[in-house]
């Protein structure tokens, strides 16, 4: 069958499909079911077609998770990031409230120094128990003595997840044997207008997770993982999460949870560490995706799993589905992940979200899925690319299926879509 | 696809003219009438819903079109899911319902991969260029056009046969 009868065949079978549908579809009673069912208030009347799964969920959920987003906007916004460069490069003092719009946002300003020299300790960083002193004659401190601001711009509006992107201007060089240091702390509670209402709660980041990565010597990037707790006169709902620790990453430290300020010590040399944050917002989903590039490191992979995960999300229906992308070194592609939502769920303060990675295996880069110990995370890994996807409770339903339903994508990608160096696209994380 | 910014009016007027395409979209998609009418109903009181938004849109009909795909890929995933369950518990699985396509073509486009067979039912059925495909899908021009050749090449071996 040539070009040419391929799509004869194709044309004959659409204009065939195109006339039933037009028989078949009673525009008109449909519009007025819908509007009907509008003016009731009630949600149109249909036939369900699959059996629902989830939990159940209750107005007080709602209001939890209101406040869980208005408290993931000012956990995550209105902390302090404090990069010290032990060599004493620079500081990086990341505060102040920020202001949401929707899809951009201004975010934390950043406070660049000149190198001091030498630096000094701050009075509120705690050290880290158990944490070895880094290799480094500047010693374990950080300078403050900002000179300028650089704005830091953060897309989309700060739900819960609890990640951050901030783009961290370029510092400097971190030489070999260097031991940078992200410091969080939490600042003052802020209000915040989220959806249109406007909240206050205090924001206590309960744990942080640093994950850094090999980089090229001038920029600092990490991958910052704060929950927090809302605190309000209900006597406050706690976020919890436990530490994943990621075989293969160098090595990290977290403060014990509740330590305010903590410090995230990176004891490993020649790390750049580059704070992440992403938010989403109603309608696009995903705000923000940052490709982690590995420097060249690579990771054991694990087996394949399974696929299917039933995740609370905080996307919106309607538009629920994004394309993940993930380049290797080289800007081609190594995976393309699909990731949807499932049942309309918005506003009643879960989401069930249906995540179906379709793997594309390319040349030297095998396509596995590792599937966490804690139900709520997959962790995908491949040259230290890393993609998390998380549910906020622990003790949520997880459906996944028994057996493998993953559709593995065989075609090379990367010959078909124009790779963009300059994308980030890893480092996916959804909570409620 | 544009609809006039005009409140209800306008809605009413994207309505009808969206529902019996995107109705057509679930039936090539699925073959089953019950399905394509709930799914495009569906996706339009999204769209409803969403109209204070939407209606801003340069291109309402793509994003309807978008909620359409994407609800189509999540009745079929559930629709494998379930059926697999079903079969470890022994129980019959949810009736997915008859094939009334009966057509050979949309057939073997059902048996491609989601993203080919969104790419192939857009452009054929809906006589979109690759770029409105690609807008709709959200992917790279240079994807749908992949997308589209693997599609045809799979189609070519599966009919090829049933000439």
């Amino acid at each position: 069958m040539n070009d040419a009868e391929l799509d004869t065949l194709a044309r004959r079978a659409s204009e065939q499909t195109r006339a039933d549908a037009r028989a078949l579809a009673d525009s008109e009673s449909a519009l007025r079911r819908l509007l009907d069912a509008a003016a009731a208030e009630t949600p149109t009347p249909l036939a369900p077609l699959i059996p629902y799964h989830g939990p159940i969920r209750d107005v007080e959920r709602r209001r939890r998770w209101k406040l869980v987003a208005v408290a993931g906007v000012i956990g995550l916004l209105a902390l302090g990031i404090v990069y010290a460069n032990v060599n004493g490069s620079s500081t990086i003092e990341v505060a102040g409230p920020p202001s949401f719009g929707t899809g951009t946002a201004t975010g934390p300003t950043i406070a660049t120094t000149a190198p001091p020299s030498p630096v000094s300790a701050s009075p509120t960083h705690s050290s880290v128990p158990g944490a070895s002193q880094p290799p480094s004659t500047a010693g374990p401190s950080a300078s403050t003595a900002p000179v300028g601001t650089s704005p830091v711009t953060t897309t989309g509006v700060g739900t819960t997840p609890m990640t951050m992107a901030v783009t961290v201007p370029d510092l400097g060089p971190v030489n070999a044997g260097e031991v940078p240091r992200l410091l969080l702390r939490p600042a003052t509670p802020a209000s915040v207008t989220y959806a249109g209402e406007e909240s206050i709660a205090t924001a206590e980041p309960t744990l942080t997770q640093v994950w850094v990565r090999p980089g090229d010597g001038r920029r600092i990037d990490a991958f910052v993982v704060v929950h927090t707790r809302v605190s309000d006169a209900s006597g406050g709902f706690a976020l919890g999460a436990e530490p994943v620790e990621v075989p293969g990453w160098d090595a990290m430290r977290t403060s014990p949870p509740g330590a305010t300020p903590f410090t995230a010590e990176l004891v490993t040399g020649n790390l750049v560490v580059d704070a992440l944050v992403s938010g989403l917002d109603e309608a696009a989903s995903l705000a923000t995706l940052r490709d982690i590039r590995s420097g060249g490191a690579r990771y054991a992979l694990p087996s394949l799993d399974t696929n299917w995960v039933e995740l609370p999300s905080a996307w919106s229906a309607g538009v629920a589905r994004r394309e993940l992308i993930v380049l290797d070194e080289e800007g081609d592609l190594v995976w393309s992940i699909d990731v949807s939502v499932g049942d309309d769920l918005l506003g009643s303060g879960f989401f069930v979200a249906d995540v179906e990675l379709e793997l594309t295996e390319a040349a030297g880069h095998p396509a596995v899925l590792q599937r966490a110990p804690i139900p709520r995370l997959i962790v995908l890994r491949d040259d230290g690319v890393v993609i998390r996807v998380g549910s906020r409770d622990p003790g949520a339903d997880v459906v996944a299926a028994a057996d493998s339903l993953i559709e593995v994508d065989e075609e090379i990608w990367a010959e078909s879509t124009t790779p963009r160096p300059n994308d980030w696209v890893g480092c996916l994380s959804f909570f409620c | 696809m544009t609809a006039e910014r005009t409140g209800t009016g306008a809605f009413e007027r994207f309505f009808l003219d969206e529902h019996p395409k995107l109705v057509a979209l679930g039936l090539a998609w699925t073959g089953n009438r019950d399905v394509a009418r709930d799914l495009a109903q569906e996706a339009l009181t999204r769209a409803f819903r969403s109209w204070s938004t939407v209606e801003l849109l340069d291109l309402p009909g793509a994003w309807a079109r978008r909620v359409m795909i994407n609800l189509l890929i999540d009745q079929r995933r559930r629709a494998e899911r379930d059926g697999k369950v079903a079969e470890q518990l022994g129980a019959p699985g949810t009736a997915a319902g008859p094939d009334v396509s009966g057509d050979a073509w949309w057939r073997a486009v059902r048996a491609l991969p989601d993203r080919e067979r969104a790419a192939i039912t857009l452009h054929y059925l809906e006589d979109l260029s690759i770029a409105s495909v690609a807008e709709i899908l959200e992917v790279q021009p240079g994807t749908v056009k992949a997308s589209l050749s693997h599609a045809r090449e799979k189609l070519r071996a599966a009919l090829g046969g049933e000439r």
